[in-house]
């Protein structure tokens, strides 16, 4: 249950961070990509200040991708929706600042900012690039993926880490895609790959295509675990999204009376 | 007198901040670079740089640490501001064309947070804790403003403190914490800063009245875009809340309000005509000239230099811009 706990503790702690009336009655709770919060944690849970290390970079990333949601043209019915999508990205990484400003913490102030910067800049060269193939979509996909995380492992002096987890990374990103997929639950993922790679025209293309890469990637962490006499932060096969969805069922079961 | 001429003796250091923006925007990918240039170039009063080293000169007047702090409100602003252009769905700024219309949503929304990065860059160079807290309170309440503004959007059921609440968020926040953050930086007395910050913030306050009048009583060509542009998105300023003291106005309106969906420039403009007749203006220039008499009372504590004569300046021509 260790990491569970660990998820549980940190989503707890995020979604009160965030709670704005207003921007909780238009807008869907921001999804946390619980993958990242479980290598932020094992990455700094060492430092005397790991939950705000935490805390504050997942901020980070919810801005961004809540960002990431605003349309490229407004659609008249949901002007409200999308306008508050705007705020809701600004609000969240005021938040980032305004924990870190408080806790005199000036060095991670600027990590998250030199994190932001890089991340805006390899953004926009992937949104306006064509992809042949997956692959190639892939490879710059990761850089995204694992930009912050990456700025935090070399913070904690474990930049050693980085390609296990990069890694890692994009094996859970792929796996909770295919879930998304075989759910029928569109992304910004998804809808990048469609726009983007040539070679990838409806969805069973993507998911025949997602899970040979998933193989692939698979076998690319065994051989660097192999290569590897350290001990690594996470191990590979952490079955992450399923834990979670029984942890939510389990939840929503023990806590069926309280509608009543 | 033309507003640069009130602050001439600093044209030196404004052309190092100026250099210093440029810089601090490069970006490796083009099109942010050009976003961000582009941006930069479409000018601006500058206003935020003005007051931080304006302030510093009540202090310990260091360019190099004042420079810093000056251009990253400057790029918070506009970086509010490339936000905002998506928000309003606005084309044009300042008789230019905006990063969403150049370009779309997406680059506009990358590029506010590419700014924002480089503006939190550059202010870690400032060692001072308390400069840290009051920039990042600043930028949290700007953010509830906007929210604020986009909940009261068509709200006819207003008063004038939400209004006051609504643009001490939006405008005066950052101009009175530019005004803190130079006395900070450059050491003044909590006294002095306490004056700078009060002298900011009823300026911003006025600064802002001024604004939602010019949006009744310039021209479209002045302005940039429709008069009344305001009212036609919903939102409710100062003059429309004293215009709404006249029953008939009030009335006319809840009709066209009804259903917000359907509002448009031709609906509202006999309506917008009539608030710019009406002594609604009058009324809010008042009010804007309170703030500005309040201005003037909080330099009044602070020592005749250049500086102060030049603040004293700078209230006098925001008082009676005309646009």
């Amino acid at each position: 249950m260790k990491y569970i706990d660990t998820i549980n503790y940190y989503t707890n702690l995020i979604t009160q961070t965030i709670k704005q009336s207003f921007l909780n009655k238009y807008l869907d709770e921001p999804e946390l990509e619980i993958h990242k919060m479980i290598t932020l944690h094992e990455l700094v849970q060492d430092k005397p200040n790991y939950e705000e290390l935490v805390q504050t970079t997942m901020l980070v990333q919810i801005a961004l991708n809540t960002h990431d949601k605003v349309s490229i043209n407004f659609e008249e019915e949901n002007i409200r929706k999308q306008q508050l999508t705007v705020l809701a990205g600004d609000y969240y990484s005021g938040i980032y600042y305004h924990l870190l400003a408080n806790h005199n913490n000036l060095t991670f102030i600027r990590l998250l900012a030199d994190g932001i910067n890089e991340m805006t800049q390899a953004k926009m060269a992937f949104y306006y690039s064509d992809f042949k193939d997956l692959d190639s979509f892939l490879i710059d996909y990761k850089e995204i993926e694992s930009k912050l995380i990456e700025k935090v492992a070399f913070f904690v002096n474990k930049s050693d880490q980085i390609p296990y987890i990069t890694t890692w990374l994009l094996a859970k990103r792929l796996e909770y895609e295919l879930i998304q997929l075989s759910n029928g639950k569109g992304t910004f993922f998804h809808k990048l790959v469609m726009e983007n790679v040539q070679s990838i025209q409806n969805n069973e293309q993507l998911e025949k295509k997602l899970r040979q890469h998933l193989i692939k990637i698979n076998q690319d962490l065994a051989e660097i675990i192999a290569d590897n006499k350290k001990n690594l932060v996470i191990p590979k096969n952490l079955d992450l999204f399923n834990y979670y969805a029984l942890q939510k069922k389990w939840n929503m079961v023990l806590e069926e009376g309280l509608s009543q | 007198m033309k507003l640069a001429k009130t602050y001439s003796f600093l044209k030196k250091d404004l052309s190092l901040i100026e250099d210093a923006l440029e810089e601090t925007v490069y970006a490796d990918q083009p099109v942010l670079h050009e976003a961000s240039t582009q941006l930069l170039k479409a000018g601006g009063k500058r206003l935020r740089p003005i007051f931080v080293l304006l302030a510093s000169k009540f202090g310990d007047y260091n360019i190099n640490r004042i420079k810093n702090v000056a251009s990253s409100l400057e790029l918070i602003h506009m970086a509010s501001l490339v936000h905002d252009d998506v928000i309003d769905d606005s084309d044009i700024r300042r008789g230019k064309p905006t990063v969403k219309a150049n370009w779309d949503n997406q680059v506009a929304m990358l590029t506010g947070d590419f700014m924002f990065a480089k503006a939190l860059q550059q202010f870690t160079d400032i060692d001072q804790p308390r400069a840290h807290q009051i920039l990042a309170k600043t930028m949290m309440e700007l953010t509830i403003g906007e929210i604020e503004q986009i909940k009261d959007k068509y709200n006819l059921d207003q008063n004038l403190r939400v209004y006051l609440r609504r643009i001490k968020r939006k405008t005066a926040l950052l101009i009175s914490s530019s005004c803190q953050l130079g006395a900070i930086v450059a050491n003044t007395d909590r006294e002095t800063e306490k004056a700078l910050y009060r002298y900011g913030y009823f300026m911003g306050m006025s600064y802002q009245i001024i604004d939602d009048i010019l949006d009744f009583t310039a021209s479209e060509k002045e302005l940039g875009k429709p008069a009344g542009s305001d009212l036609i998105q919903g939102n409710i300023t100062l003059p429309v809340l004293y215009a709404m003291e006249n029953r008939t106005i009030r009335q006319e309106l809840k009709n066209a309000f009804a259903d917000s969906s359907n509002v448009s420039p031709n609906l509202l403009r006999p309506i917008i005509s009539k608030i710019s007749k009406s002594d609604a203006i009058t009324k809010a220039r008042e009010v804007s000239d309170q703030y500005l008499q309040k201005a003037y009372d909080s330099l009044s504590l602070l020592p005749d230099i250049q500086a102060k004569e030049a603040l004293a300046n700078i209230a006098n021509y925001i008082g009676n811009r005309k646009i």
